[in-house]
C-alpha cells in the first residue's frame, strides 16, 4: 500500500488480506430465526428433528425383517392346519373307536344275555316258580328294549319290528283276563 | 462426518430440522464473513442476507445437482442475496468507468487507526464486491464476472479503483493520526 498505482498488492498488502478472517459465526439468535422462517414456510418440521432419515442402506435389513415376518406367519399357519388335521383324524379315530367298542359291548352283553338265559332254562324247573318268574320278566324286558333300539337304529328291519309286536300281541291277549270284569263299567 | 449430499437429500426430501442444523452449523461460518464484507460491514444487514440466502437455498436445494461443492453453491446465493439487498437499497453499481468511482473520506474516531476491514467497507459497493471475492476470497477476474455479470475487464478495472481507493484511505488516517498530537 506504499504505491497507490500499483496494480498488484505489494507482499505487506497480501499479508494484510490473508490475515482477515474468513470464518465467523453470526449470533445463535439468527439460527432460531431461520429455522423458525423454515418452519414458517412449512420447508421444515415435516419430520420431527432428529429422527435420521430413510436410508436406502437399510433396505436389505428391512427386508430380512420382512422376509422373517412372513415365514413366521407361514410357519403359524402350517402349524394350524397340520394341527387342524391331526384333530380331525384323532376325531374320527376316536369315533371309529367308540363304534369298535359299542359293537364289542353288544357282542359281550349278547353273549352274557344268552348265558343267563340258558342258565335260568336249567334252573327253571328246580328253582322257586317266582324267583323264575321274575328272571323271565327281566329277560322279556331286556328282549323288548333291545328290540327298541334295533328299530330305532335300523327301522326297517322286519326282525327286530317283528319282535315289537309279538310283545303288543301279548300284552293286548294278557289284558282282557287280567281286567275284562272292569271293564264292563262305564262311568259318568 | 454425514456428507452434505446426504443432509440436503433429507431438507429436501423430509424437511428434516436436524439435517438443516448440521448443514447451517458446517457452512454460515464461512457465508457469513463474505456477506458481512459485501454489505460493508453491517451486522444486522449481514443476518438478513445470511437468512435470506439460506431460505433461498432450502428452496432450491432439489435443483442442487452437485456439480460444485455445497460451500460453494451456498456463497455464490449469499453473494446474489447481498447484490439483492444493495440493489433495494439502492446502494449497488459496478460501473465501466474506473474515473466514476469516488473515494469517501471516512469519518473515522478521533485517534483511531482505520485498520483493513473498515477501510474496504467505506469502499462503494460495487468495486468492493469485486476486491472482496478476488484479494480476500480468492475468486478470479472470469468468477467474479460470471458471479456478478460483469465483463471481466470491468471486474479488472474496478479491482485497480478499489486498490486504489483503500490505499487511499488507509494512507490518508495513517498521515491524519500521524499528524494528531496524542
Amino acid at each position: 500500500m506504499h504505491d497507490p498505482n500499483d496494480h498488484d498488492l505489494t507482499a505487506a498488502e497480501r499479508e494484510a488480506f490473508d490475515a482477515l478472517p474468513r470464518e465467523a459465526m453470526p449470533s445463535r439468535v439468527l439460527e432460531e430465526r431461520i429455522v423458525s422462517a423454515l418452519r414458517a414456510r412449512g420447508d421444515l418440521g415435516t419430520r420431527p428433528a432428529g429422527r435420521p432419515a430413510w436410508d436406502w442402506r437399510r433396505l436389505p435389513l428391512a427386508a430380512a425383517a420382512a422376509a422373517g415376518i412372513a415365514l413366521f406367519a407361514c410357519g403359524l399357519a402350517l402349524g394350524q392346519w397340520l394341527g387342524a388335521r391331526h384333530t380331525a383324524e384323532a376325531m374320527l379315530a376316536l369315533q371309529r373307536q367308540d363304534a369298535a367298542n359299542a359293537a364289542a359291548a353288544v357282542q359281550r352283553t349278547g353273549s352274557a344275555y344268552l348265558s343267563a338265559l340258558g342258565a335260568l332254562a336249567q334252573a327253571s324247573a328246580s328253582s322257586d316258580p317266582q324267583e323264575v318268574a321274575r328272571a323271565r320278566a327281566a329277560a322279556q324286558n331286556v328282549l323288548h328294549e333291545a328290540a327298541n333300539e334295533m328299530v330305532r337304529m335300523a327301522p326297517d328291519d322286519p326282525v327286530s319290528a317283528e319282535i315289537l309286536q309279538g310283545f303288543d300281541r301279548a300284552r293286548v291277549q294278557a289284558t282282557p283276563a287280567s281286567a275284562g270284569g272292569k271293564q264292563r263299567l262305564v262311568w259318568f | 462426518m454425514t456428507p452434505d449430499r446426504t443432509l440436503v437429500e433429507a431438507v429436501s426430501r423430509d424437511g428434516d430440522e436436524a439435517a438443516f442444523r448440521e448443514l447451517y452449523r458446517r457452512h454460515t461460518p464461512r457465508l457469513y464473513p463474505l456477506v458481512m464484507r459485501m454489505v460493508g460491514g453491517a451486522e444486522m444487514d449481514a443476518e438478513d442476507v445470511v437468512q435470506e440466502a439460506w431460505m433461498r437455498a432450502v428452496a432450491g436445494m432439489k435443483r442442487f445437482r452437485g456439480d460444485s461443492s455445497f460451500g460453494t453453491w451456498l456463497c455464490a446465493i449469499g453473494l446474489n442475496a447481498a447484490r439483492d439487498h444493495l440493489r433495494r437499497r439502492g446502494r449497488w453499481g459496478v460501473t465501466e468507468d474506473v474515473s466514476e468511482v469516488e473515494i469517501p473520506v471516512p469519518p473515522a474516531p478521533h485517534g483511531q487507526r482505520l485498520d483493513l476491514e473498515r477501510a474496504i467497507a467505506l469502499l462503494p459497493p460495487g468495486c468492493r464486491a469485486i476486491l472482496v471475492l478476488h484479494d480476500i476470497e480468492g475468486f478470479t477476474h472470469d468468477e467474479i464476472a460470471r458471479q456478478l455479470g460483469i465483463a471481466v475487464g470491468t471486474s479488472k478495472s474496478q479491482l485497480f479503483a478499489a486498490r486504489r481507493a483503500a490505499r487511499t484511505l488507509l494512507a490518508g488516517h495513517k498521515e491524519m493520526s500521524h499528524a494528531r498530537p496524542e
